[in-house]
């Protein structure tokens, strides 16, 4: 299986003629396809042919494009692609077809690499099960019996299942790192700012951000030094260059300062989560850092102060979709979407908007401090990604207060607007990945890919595979 | 008014398409009057795509500082674009990017010929698609075109300073000649660049309060109408009131076929515009450099100009004012005036004449040939007294009757024998002069 | 807290929902908002409020054009479209 092996090393042998983008190609498309039917991981498969040409075209140059090129990659339903299909994961957009690409998906383009197809996800990304979506649901690739975790649900099977080398998700609460650590893989929350959000769907525009899922902080690094930067179509993208993420992913653990926030490990989480993220801080403690207790004392109101913020957001985003220039009418909205829509109407109203829109702005604010507080102590912080494993199929529909709470330890990050790394941690009995995440300073994503690529020098679980799914009858 | 037991109050809001290149959040083309067809400028921003994102227009921004500037605005240092929201199918996001609570100025005055007007804010936003009703297959449809939808749009909001309906029509004008002057806006009325609303309401004389409702007057494309419906506003509200009928927040349009203001139903039955500040959308800082680099850009504005001709040049400022169109137009008067000036003649009597269309001028003239048109009208400089003279004494030798009947009282022949002397002098005379010398030469 | 005004809150929103759908709403969207009003029992002391969490101030954009959509692409997505324009059905006043 080609795709098993590294960016960097896919990039060698194609480099060498050993591989071809033909092959990784048809690997991607078979394995894919193969599995779509059990996983329901993909909306959008390209067509073969339209893909082959593309990869025998890109196997001619003479020069590759980056790094990147000829690699076989999916995007999350949400970006904009010109000419195919772009549904979010919802019935509103089932017959979507963008005149225009997503910045991200144009660099990515532009970089050589080859985009295999569209990712399920919860309909607007409201959800952290993948159940969400108005497409079939998708499942865990470790147990079909639970979800993957969303709402990057898709995205994240693809990886594990190595039918894609890399893919992007968009997180604007966990999505990102919530299926990453449910399905075993290695995602990126990046910096607000750090990677264009043009073309992506929004959901809540002050908190989504757009980043790499892949299979190791290696790979990370390099599609984040193609996707990062400054867009001239995204205003609040930061005007600093990316930076060589890549290049040197070695660093000294003796010099680096690890914080564990007590409130991450507080009443409520998982047991066998909590001794999985410990013993991990307990392996950097031997790779020589210094562990360091530090506290986020609004953590616990962190959820009403997320969705306070979210759902206004969302009530606004979403008022676009009225079926008039593209698209379903409002009544193609999912139950969670008319949820969100209708909560943040609400909280945006008169008479209510300074009890929480307003309010949850202040709470922010004090956040944001307290974040930068417990940085002066520590580089980063580690902590867990979501209280539980991932749970089965059903379990968390119709409670949409527990689906929230699913989400207090990803959320924060959003609200501040930091980096954040999840990557594989380990497993539970029952052979359920669990992921851990790496909280950083603003635009430190270097230092957390340095830090994430230490642990996977020491463990492998981030090699694990789920057990085979689908069959080889389309190849 | 009929009497003086009401007085009116009212204020305006004026909303005005800037001229830039470009949208206001958008690189498509600010050209919504003139596209061949509709829908092609549009882009996913402007046509709220699916991710698409306002990126601000800087000159769209610099426009609006410069007009509050020219109205004697204060600048908020920190300004922000906030969301406002409600749904109607020429808002394509559902909201529209406006200002809230820090509009780009505050606090400014307006000094028209009726009285001050005081100018509570000014802030920019973008504007809407374009609506058309119409039937189509039996059904009652609108169609949409997105061209004007995201086009720079700044709204210029009174306090309840306007007293009649004159001073409003007078307020209207003089903000629209100085966007023009400023060079940011076309002003069309008629295609909808400039939109005029004036809410108008009637208090008792001997009371300060402000009334208990507000008639918004809305769609008026022309500054008679606004004078007009307002006139009609108050005779009406004026009746209700005296009848002790309760008058209640309204809209009303204006009919212009059959001269009254009628309530037209309105989109929002209970409007919650829900504003927040748009994430999408970095807040503006204008560090004091900024806006001192804006306020030099701003020509001296006409009632400056005014002023200092009458000053410089003893020009009534009634005269001077209709001069001052443009920058352009008060340099080349300028120096029409200082040419004048120059040959020891009246640039006061030359405004005049323009003002009182005894001199007419085309466009794109020189400063010269204004000069030589002003006195080739007046000619009187050239008349020799010796000659005028003469050919006086000739035309009264020639005509002895009348002459007699003058000198009899009956003045009335004087015109006949002012025609006789203009017909005989050669270039055209200044027709006081002769009528001066003829007075003179028949008296003595 | 008062009862929440559900069909104000869907008439804002633009969801037409059915009987049934506002009373499943109206018992979620209480218990989510009771929920939610925790916030309001934080000590936020003199914090100001944050709305973004980019710091950068003045990203504009120069007064040039860029290229637009066709016509076609424009209205290539419309559910109704008509000689270049889309189309809605006329206006009708709610409620």
């Amino acid at each position: 299986m080609l795709l098993n092996t590294s960016i960097s090393q896919l990039e060698q042998s194609l480099q060498q003629k050993k591989i071809s983008s033909v092959e990784l190609v048809t690997e991607a498309l078979s394995q894919a396809t193969a599995q779509n039917k059990t996983l329901s991981d993909f909306i959008t498969l390209r067509e073969k042919e339209a893909l082959l040409t593309q990869a025998s075209s890109l196997d001619a140059m003479k020069k590759p494009k980056s790094r990147l090129h000829g690699i076989p990659f999916s995007l999350k339903d949400t970006y904009a692609t010109k000419d195919v299909l772009t549904t979010a994961g919802s019935n509103v957009l089932q017959s979507f077809i963008p005149p225009y690409n997503a910045t991200v998906y144009q660099k990515l383009l532009d970089a050589g690499a080859i985009l295999i197809g569209k990712n399920n996800q919860d309909a607007f990304g409201h959800g952290s099960s993948n159940e969400n979506t108005d497409f079939s649901p998708a499942k865990n690739p470790w147990n079909t019996q639970h979800i993957p975790g969303g709402s990057s649900g898709g995205s994240a099977i693809s990886i594990a299942t190595r039918a894609v080398s890399f893919a992007i998700g968009e997180d604007t609460g966990g999505s990102i790192r919530n299926p990453a650590s449910m399905c075993g893989i290695s995602g990126l929350k990046v910096t607000y700012g750090r990677v264009s959000r043009y073309g992506a769907v929004a959901y809540a525009s002050s908190l989504d951000s757009v980043g790499p899922m892949a299979k190791s902080a290696e790979d990370l690094a390099l599609i984040l030094e193609v996707i990062a930067g400054a867009d001239p179509l995204d205003a609040t993208t930061a005007t600093r260059p990316s930076e060589p993420y890549a290049t040197d992913l070695n660093t000294d653990m003796k010099k680096v300062v690890i914080g564990n926030p007590k409130e991450f490990f507080a009443e409520g989480i998982d047991p066998e989560v909590k001794q999985i993220v410990l013993a991990a801080a307990e392996e950097y403690r031997q790779a020589g850092a210094t562990l360091e207790e530090v506290s986020i004392p609004f953590l616990e109101h962190s959820i009403a102060i997320y969705y306070s913020l979210a759902m206004s957001e969302a009530s606004s985003n979403l008022a676009r979709y009225d079926g008039v220039r593209y698209g379903a009418s409002r009544d193609a909205f999912t139950q969670e979407n008319k949820r969100r829509i209708m909560g943040g109407t609400f909280a945006l109203s008169s008479g209510y908007a300074d009890k929480f829109y307003k309010t949850a702005q202040k709470a922010r604010t004090v956040l944001i401090e307290e974040y930068a507080k417990v940085f002066q102590k520590c580089d980063v912080l580690l902590a867990p990604v979501t209280p539980t494993p991932a749970a089965q199929l059903g379990q968390l529909l119709n409670d949409p207060l527990t689906i929230l709470l699913e989400d207090l330890y990803t959320v924060t990050i959003n609200t501040v607007g930091v980096p954040s790394l999840a990557i594989p941690a380990g497993f539970t009995k029952n052979k359920l990945p669990v992921g851990m995440q790496l909280i950083g300073k603003k635009y430190a994503e270097r230092q957390l890919l340095q830090i994430g690529h230490a642990y996977q020098q020491r463990t492998d679980w981030h090699t694990q595979q789920p057990p085979t799914i689908g069959t080889d009858n389309d190849r | 008014m009929t009497d003086n037991t009401y007085s009116l109050v009212c204020g305006m809001e004026v909303h005005v398409e800037l001229k830039t290149v470009s949208k206001m959040f958008c690189g498509c083309a600010n050209n919504p009057f003139h596209a061949e067809k509709p829908n092609i400028h549009t882009c996913p921003v402007c046509l709220g795509m699916p991710g698409g994102l306002p990126v601000a227009n800087r000159t769209a921004i610099d426009w609006t500082i410069k007009l509050g500037l020219a109205l004697g605005c204060t600048i908020n240092q920190v300004s922000k674009f906030d969301r406002k929201h409600y749904f109607y199918p020429d808002l394509p996001k559902g909201y529209q990017i406006s200002q809230y609570d820090l509009p780009f100025c505050e606090k400014g005055q307006l000094n028209t010929a009726e009285g001050a007007v005081r100018i509570r804010r000014i802030h920019l936003e973008e504007d809407t698609g374009k609506l058309q009703h119409t039937t189509l297959d039996g059904r009652k449809v609108s169609l949409i075109d997105f061209n004007r939808g995201g086009v720079p749009l700044v709204e210029i909001v009174t306090e309840p300073d306007i007293t009649s309906p004159a001073h409003a029509k007078a307020y209207a004008k003089q903000l629209r000649d100085i966007l023009r002057y400023l060079d940011i806006a076309d002003c069309d009325m008629e295609q909808g660049g400039m939109r005029l609303e004036a809410n108008v309401s009637l208090r008792p004389v001997h009371k300060t309060q402000l009334p208990d409702y507000k008639i918004e007057l809305k769609n008026i494309n022309s500054f008679r109408f606004l004078e007009q419906a307002i006139h009609y506003e108050m005779q009406r509200q004026q009746a209700a009131l005296e009848a002790g009928e309760q008058l209640h927040q309204e809209t009303r349009g204006w009919d212009s076929v059959k001269n009254r203001t009628f309530a037209q139903r309105t989109k929002e039955a209970a409007a919650d515009y829900r504003y927040f500040p748009d994430p999408d959308l970095p807040p503006i800082e204008l560090p004091d450099e900024h806006i001192a680099t804006i306020q030099s850009s701003i020509p001296e504005l006409p009632a400056q100009v005014v002023v200092r001709w009458s000053d410089q040049f003893a020009v009534d400022p009634r005269f001077g004012l209709p001069l001052a169109t443009s920058p352009e137009n008060v340099a080349l008067f300028e120096d029409v005036f200082a040419q004048l000036t120059a040959q020891q003649q009246s640039p006061n009597t030359l405004a005049s004449d323009l003002h009182n269309k005894r001199l007419n001028i085309s466009a794109n003239t020189s400063a010269a040939k204004i000069v030589a048109a002003f006195q080739k009208a007046h000619d009187t400089a050239v008349l020799d007294s010796d000659e005028l003279e003469s050919i006086i004494s000739a035309v009264l030798n020639k005509n002895s009757d009348a002459v007699k009947k003058y000198q009899n009282g009956q003045t009335q022949v004087l015109g006949f024998l002012m025609g006789q002397v203009m017909k005989e002098l050669k270039s055209k005379p200044d027709a006081q002069q002769v009528r001066t010398a003829l007075g003179k030469a028949l008296t003595t | 807290m008062k009862k929440l005004p559900i069909k104000h809150i869907a008439n804002l929103a633009n969801l037409s929902l059915s009987e049934k759908e506002l009373a499943h709403f109206e018992q979620q969207l209480g218990s989510t908002i009771e929920y939610m009003q925790q916030i309001n029992q934080l000590d936020t002391g003199s914090a100001s409020p944050t709305a973004r969490v980019f710091n950068d101030a003045n990203v504009l954009r120069e007064d040039r054009t860029t290229a637009s959509l066709t016509q076609v692409e424009a209205l290539k997505n419309a559910s109704r479209q008509h000689q270049g324009y889309f189309v809605v059905d006329a206006i009708l006043d709610k409620e």
